[in-house]
C-alpha cells in the first residue's frame, strides 16, 4: 500500500499527518480468512430514488424534468455534472470531488430480470443472488464458505445476521456498536465474574456438537462472543481524521469499520443496511432525501480520510447500492413509489472511475410495460466484478447459472 | 390422538400458549386437566385499558407499561397473539410519531387477537397509525399513493406468491386497491371516509368489478385462499414449528378458517389440538423473542417490572432488538435464530445479569432469589446438584442437557482463584451463587428455545 503525495498533502495540517497510522500486527488467533482487501457494503435499504442521486437532466432531451419529476427534479443549474447528460445531486459535492479524482464508479440502470418490487422480495434478490429471492444463503455468505478461514473476517454491522451473510457455514458477527462487548458480571461479586464466564463458555462448549442446529449455532455465537470481547477489550484506539457529519447513523457505523479495521483483527468485509430511502410521500420536505444523500456523500469522504491515515484507502473498497430505484413519475404525495433500475457506486483508490454504463433512456415511449425504465446493467455482473476483480473469489461460485460478464471497474 | 397430560407437556403448551409455566402452574394445570387448562388459555382477556398520561410520554415508557402488564398479566395468550400481530401488520412509531395512536394500534391488534380476521383488517385500514405509516391518509383520487395496497396485500394478506409460487396480484391489481382505498384518511385524531377524494370510477381486481371500495377489496383479501393458507403457515410457525406455505398443516389450518368465517381462533385451537404441535419436532423449536423470553424470565423468577426504572427496561427491549410499538421497518422483527445473533444473545447475558442481580431500589427489577429455593428451613439439604435441578425446574428448562448440569454444578462450587466453594445454601451462598446460577441459566443456549 502506498500513501500517495497528493493523499499526503490533503492532511497537512491535520494531525494525523504527524506520522502515518500503523495498525498493530495481525494477531494469529484471529485472523480471519487471510485475505488483504477490504470491502464495505452500504445497503440502501428502503430503495433509494435513484433518478434523483444521479440526475439524468440530459437524457432524452431533458424528458427527467419536464415529463416525470414536475416538482421534484433537481434544478439542472444545481447539478454536479458528471458528463454532459447527468451529475450528482447537489449535495454529493464530496464525493464529486472524488469522481473527478477517478476514485468513483457509477454503474447506471443497474436491476435484473423482470424486478420485483416488493422490498422484502427485492432485498432478498440483491442479497442472494437469486432471482427468485427465496434461498437461504447471501452471495457473499458463498463467497466466504468458498473461502473457509477458521475466524470471521465479515461482520454484519446490523442487529442481527443479514441475509447477505447468512448460510456461510462460519460464525458472521452481527454487532453495531463495540461498546457493549463485556461480559455482564455481578458488580457485588467481582471476585466471582471469572467463574461465570468459565461457566458460560462450559455450558456453550458442550452443546457444540448439538443435533438441534439452533443449539448448536448459539454455541457458537456465544464461544465467539467471547472472543471478540477479547479481542474488543484489546482493541487499540484509534483517533479519527475523518470529518463525519453527526448523523448518528451511517457515520457512526462507518467509523465503527475504521476502528475495527485499524484494530487489523481479519474482519474485511462489512455489510451495513442504512434505512430511510422509502421516500413515498414529502421526499423533499425540508430537503429530505437530498440531504440525506448529502450525508452518505460526506460520511463516505470522510472514512476515505480516515483510509488514508491508516494507509488502508489502495486497500478498501465501497460499494453503494439499494433494492431498487423508484418510479419514474412522482407520485400525487410529491414522493415516489417502488421502480427499478437504480445506480451502483463503487468508490476507492483501486477504482477505475467514471460512468461505467450509459443512463437508461428516459424517453417515455422506451419504458418497460410497468412504465419503469429499462435495465441496463445486471446486479449480478456488479457484485460479480467485486467478487472477481477485488476479492479474488469466484463469480460463478456467488451467482451460479447468471452468465457473468465483467464490469472492469476495478483495475 | 388424546393427549398425555403430564408436566412436560402441560410445560409445552404452556410455554407456546403463555410466557411459561410455575411449578405452581404445572400442578394445577396437571389438577384441571387438558380440557380446562386450554380452555382458560384460549379465553381472551378483557380489552386493553388506557395507560396513564405519564406512560404515554415516551417509548420506553410505554413499552414498560405493556412488558409490566404482560408480567402481571392472567390471559398470556392475547399477548402472544397481539405480538404476532404486531409483528405482522408492523408499524411503528419511528415514523408515526404520536405514542397515542401507537397504543390505540397495538391495542386494536390486542383486542381482536382471537377474533374475526376481517374485523381485524378492517380495523388496521381505519386506524390512524396505520394511515400515517403507509401514507393512506394521502391516497387521493387523483393523486394515489400505493403505499397501503401493496402492503395490504404482500404482508396482510395474500402475500406475494401463492403455495405454488404463482403471483397473488399483478401491478395493475395494485394500482386498483390503491383507488379503492382513495378517501380512506384521517380527520384529526380519528377516521374519515372523504367521498370527494375517494375515486369513484370503475376498477376491475379479482373478478370484481364497479366503482369498488376498500371494503370490498377487504371482503375479497379476507376470503381469498392465499390470506387462509398464508395465515396457517405463518400462526402454525409462531406457535409450533417453522414450515413452509405449501406444508400439508398450512392447509389444514385454513380449511379451519374457511369453515369458521375467517376466525382466528379456531386455528389457534386447532394448533393446540394438533397430534404434531405434541410431537417431538415441535419440542423446544422455537427461538424465544426478546418479549417473550423478558417477560417469561420475570414470570418464572416471580420477578416484577419496576415502572419507575423505564429507561433500564425499555432500553433493555430495545438493546436485545424487539423495540416494541417500533419495529425496525414495514416487515417487523426476523423472528427465529436472527434474534440471537451476536448482539441480541449479549444483550441476553447482560439483561439476564441485571435481573438475576436485582436487589436494591435502584435495579430495574424486584427479584428474591430465596423465593425459588422453597422453604428457608429445607436449604441446608440441598446439595451442588438438587440446587441445580430446583432451579432449573422453577426456570422452565428441566430437560437441560447432561453437558448444561455439569457446567452449573461445576459453577455452583467454584470458589475464587480456582477453590473448591463448599455449597452450604444460606443467605450468603444464595446472593453470589443463585444469582449467578440464575443469570447463566437465563443467558444459556437451551434457554432461549421455547
Amino acid at each position: 500500500m502506498t500513501f500517495s503525495r497528493r493523499d499526503f498533502l490533503k492532511f497537512v495540517t491535520l494531525p494525523a499527518a504527524a506520522g502515518l497510522l500503523l495498525r498493530p500486527q495481525l494477531r494469529a488467533f484471529f485472523a480471519g480468512d487471510g485475505g488483504t482487501r477490504n470491502l464495505v457494503l452500504i445497503d440502501l435499504r428502503g430503495g433509494c430514488d435513484g433518478l434523483n442521486m444521479v440526475v439524468p437532466f440530459g437524457v432524452n432531451g431533458g424528458t427527467y424534468s419536464s415529463e416525470f419529476r414536475q416538482s421534484l427534479a433537481i434544478p439542472q443549474a444545481d447539478v454536479l455534472p458528471l458528463s454532459a447528460q447527468v451529475g450528482l445531486n447537489p449535495r454529493m459535492i464530496a464525493l464529486k470531488s472524488h469522481f473527478d479524482l477517478g476514485r468513483l464508479a457509477v454503474v447506471q440502470g443497474v436491476s435484473y430480470p423482470d424486478p420485483d418490487f416488493s422490498h422484502e422480495v427485492a432485498q432478498a434478490i440483491w442479497q442472494t443472488g437469486e432471482l427468485s429471492g427465496f434461498a437461504p444463503q447471501g452471495w457473499l455468505a458463498k463467497y466466504l464458505h468458498a473461502q473457509g478461514g477458521a475466524s470471521p473476517s465479515a461482520v454484519a454491522v446490523d442487529g442481527s445476521i443479514t441475509l447477505l451473510l447468512d448460510g456461510s457455514g462460519g460464525f458472521v458477527p452481527a454487532f453495531t456498536d463495540i461498546g457493549q462487548f463485556e461480559f455482564p458480571y455481578d458488580p457485588w461479586h467481582a471476585a466471582d465474574k471469572e467463574n461465570r464466564r468459565a461457566a458460560y463458555a462450559a455450558v456453550a462448549a458442550g452443546l457444540a456438537a448439538s443435533s438441534k442446529a439452533e443449539l448448536a449455532a448459539m454455541s457458537g455465537t456465544s464461544l465467539g462472543l467471547l472472543d471478540l470481547i477479547d479481542q474488543f477489550t484489546a482493541l487499540p484506539a484509534f483517533t479519527h481524521v475523518g470529518a463525519y457529519p453527526e448523523d448518528g447513523e451511517l457515520s457512526d457505523l462507518l467509523k465503527l469499520v475504521a476502528e475495527l479495521l485499524y484494530g487489523n483483527l481479519g474482519l474485511r468485509i462489512f455489510h451495513l443496511p442504512y434505512g430511510g430511502w422509502d421516500t413515498h410521500a414529502d421526499q423533499e420536505k425540508g430537503d429530505y432525501h437530498s440531504a440525506r444523500l448529502g450525508t452518505l456523500s460526506d460520511a463516505m469522504a470522510a472514512f476515505h480520510q480516515d483510509l488514508v491515515a491508516m494507509g488502508l484507502a489502495d486497500d478498501t473498497l465501497v460499494v453503494v447500492f439499494s433494492e431498487f430505484g423508484r418510479t419514474v413519475y412522482q407520485n400525487g404525495s410529491k414522493g415516489t413509489d417502488h421502480g427499478t433500475v437504480t445506480p451502483v457506486l463503487a468508490f476507492g483508490n483501486a477504482v477505475s472511475g467514471g460512468l461505467i454504463t450509459p443512463h437508461p433512456s428516459m424517453d417515455p415511449a422506451d419504458l418497460t410495460e410497468d412504465n419503469e425504465l429499462p435495465m441496463v446493467a445486471d446486479f449480478r455482473d456488479v457484485f460479480g466484478t467485486v467478487v472477481e476483480s477485488w476479492l479474488g473469489g469466484s463469480a460463478a461460485v456467488c451467482f451460479p447459472g447468471h452468465a457473468f460478464g465483467n464490469l472492469g471497474f476495478v483495475a | 390422538m388424546a393427549i398425555t397430560w403430564n408436566a412436560a407437556n402441560a410445560a409445552h403448551l404452556y410455554r407456546r400458549a403463555g410466557f411459561g409455566a410455575t411449578p405452581k402452574q404445572l400442578d394445577k394445570a396437571l389438577a384441571q386437566g387438558f380440557e380446562k387448562t386450554l380452555a382458560a388459555l384460549l379465553k381472551p382477556d378483557k380489552p386493553q385499558p388506557k395507560p396513564k398520561k405519564k406512560s404515554l410520554s415516551d417509548l420506553w415508557r410505554l413499552q414498560t407499561w405493556w412488558l409490566d402488564r404482560m408480567v402481571k398479566g392472567s390471559h398470556p395468550l392475547s399477548d402472544k397473539l397481539a405480538l404476532f400481530w404486531h409483528n405482522h401488520f408492523a408499524t411503528a412509531n419511528s415514523k408515526v410519531q404520536n405514542l397515542k395512536w401507537l397504543h390505540r394500534h397495538v391495542k386494536l391488534l390486542r383486542d381482536h387477537a382471537l377474533g374475526n380476521f376481517r374485523d381485524l383488517v378492517d380495523g388496521v385500514s381505519r386506524d390512524p397509525a396505520m394511515l400515517i405509516w403507509l401514507d393512506n391518509w394521502q391516497n387521493w383520487a387523483d393523486s394515489i399513493n400505493e403505499n397501503y395496497a401493496r402492503e395490504l396485500m404482500e404482508l396482510f394478506t395474500t402475500g406475494v406468491l401463492d403455495k405454488n409460487g404463482q403471483p397473488n396480484y399483478t401491478e395493475d391489481d395494485v394500482i386498483a386497491v390503491a383507488r379503492a382505498f382513495t378517501g380512506w384518511t384521517l380527520d384529526g385524531e380519528e377516521f374519515f371516509f372523504n367521498d370527494w377524494l375517494h375515486d369513484h370510477g370503475s376498477k376491475a381486481f379479482k373478478g370484481l368489478t364497479g366503482d369498488l371500495d376498500g371494503g370490498d377489496i377487504i371482503d375479497s383479501l379476507v376470503a381469498d385462499p392465499a390470506t387462509a393458507q398464508r395465515l396457517g403457515q405463518k400462526l402454525w410457525s409462531y406457535f409450533a414449528f417453522p414450515i413452509a406455505l405449501d406444508d400439508p398443516l398450512a392447509d389444514e389450518l385454513a380449511a379451519v378458517y374457511v369453515a369458521s368465517g375467517h376466525e382466528i381462533a379456531p386455528m389457534v385451537e386447532a394448533i393446540f389440538r394438533h397430534d404434531a404441535f405434541w410431537s417431538d419436532t415441535a419440542r423446544r423449536a422455537l427461538v424465544k423473542a426478546p418479549v417473550e423470553w423478558f417477560v417469561g424470565s420475570l414470570h418464572l423468577l416471580r420477578a416484577k417490572v419496576r415502572k419507575d426504572h423505564p429507561y433500564d427496561i425499555g432500553g433493555a427491549i430495545q438493546a436485545m432488538g424487539q423495540s416494541i410499538y417500533n419495529p425496525p421497518s414495514v416487515f417487523g422483527w426476523n423472528e427465529g435464530l436472527p434474534w440471537v445473533a451476536t448482539s441480541g444473545l449479549l444483550e441476553r447475558a447482560a439483561t439476564a445479569e441485571s435481573v438475576a442481580d436485582a436487589r436494591d431500589k435502584w435495579a430495574p427489577v424486584t427479584f428474591k432469589p430465596g423465593k425459588l429455593l422453597g422453604k428457608e428451613k429445607d436449604w441446608p439439604t440441598l446439595d451442588g446438584p438438587a440446587l441445580v435441578a430446583l432451579l432449573l425446574a422453577a426456570l422452565d428448562l428441566p430437560d437441560a442437557s447432561a453437558s448444561t448440569l455439569v457446567a452449573l454444578q461445576g459453577y455452583a462450587a467454584a470458589g475464587e482463584d480456582g477453590t473448591i466453594l463448599p455449597v452450604v445454601v444460606d443467605d450468603d451462598y444464595v446472593d453470589l451463587k443463585v444469582r449467578g446460577l440464575v443469570a447463566l441459566i437465563l443467558s444459556s443456549p437451551e434457554y432461549q428455545m421455547s
